[in-house]
């Protein structure tokens, strides 16, 4: 049985709660593209500079695909990268009634407060 | 942030702690300040989370209320990244948002805070001497409330 019930999947009796994974970056977006497309299974570019080129806007979400659950992943590249950039997405989150996960690479957490 | 109806115009009135500008504007917005008149002391210090946002909940969109339009008026702090931020804000209702319906208003509240208002507020937030402090950003918001009222007359007319 297949059922779309709002942002949820029913899918033979089990519930796949549909997320937006968010890979965030403020250097180089070749390691955060390498974790989403292992994440998605895939094989990246090998070229850095065709990513650094085409991976360079600041504050864009980069839509990279779905995953096998069905979540879908995006890369944001922000310099700004701190608590307030984690509150702001987990708030609008909350505001558009939409579950996120954030993957932060750079995992400054508890060195800014 | 209980309020989820992604169908409603939203406001977002953005200041830099989501303490003191962006709180006064929402109460303007929302008539829980008077528009005739410069407020008492005793009006803006009774205003919901007036000076009461500590900076760990920055970048948290705080619901005020909702207007006779129904549309949701929300306070938020950006800190010192207020262009980044408010353009992956925008970004996010825009292409990640339930729908990605085009149902959202940032305004930036900061150029309306005079020196009064930013020292009193670094003295009662950052320093934590709110006795010291809270009176000084009353005394700065009560410099500029015409302009405040100016701003969300002309938000009300475009939004």
């Amino acid at each position: 049985m297949k059922l779309i019930v709002g942002q949820n999947l029913l899918l033979n009796s089990k519930v796949f709660i549909l997320m937006k994974i968010i890979y965030i970056y403020n250097k180089n977006a070749y390691a955060a593209l390498k974790a989403a497309y292992a994440h998605l299974k895939l094989r990246t570019c090998e070229d850095i500079t065709y990513i650094k080129n085409n991976y360079n806007e600041e504050g864009n979400f980069y839509y990279l695909g779905t995953d096998v659950e069905l979540n879908e992943v995006y890369l944001l590249y922000s310099k700004k990268n701190n608590y307030i950039l984690r509150n702001l997405l987990q708030g609008f989150s909350s505001l558009y009634d939409e579950k996120i996960l954030i993957m932060d690479l750079d995992n400054k957490h508890g060195k800014e407060r | 942030m209980e309020k989820k109806d992604d169908k409603i115009m939203k406001i977002i009135y953005s200041c830099y702690g989501g303490a003191h500008s962006s709180i006064v504007a929402s109460a303007i917005h929302l008539g829980y300040l008077p528009t005739t008149r410069i407020p008492t002391k005793e009006e803006i210090l009774n205003v919901p989370y007036y000076d009461q946002s500590p900076k760990e909940s920055r970048g948290i969109p705080i619901y005020i209320g909702t207007d006779e339009k129904l549309r949701e008026i929300y306070a938020l702090g950006m800190g010192p990244y207020r262009n980044e931020y408010t353009k992956i804000s925008y970004n996010f209702s825009f292409e990640i948002g339930k729908d990605k319906k085009k149902d959202i208003q940032i305004i930036n509240v900061v150029p309306l805070l005079s020196f009064s208002t930013k020292i009193g507020g670094f003295l009662s937030r950052r320093l934590g001497l709110i006795k010291m402090g809270r009176p000084i950003t009353v005394k700065g918001i009560q410099k500029r409330y015409n302009f405040f009222i100016d701003l969300v007359k002309d938000v009300k007319e475009r939004c």
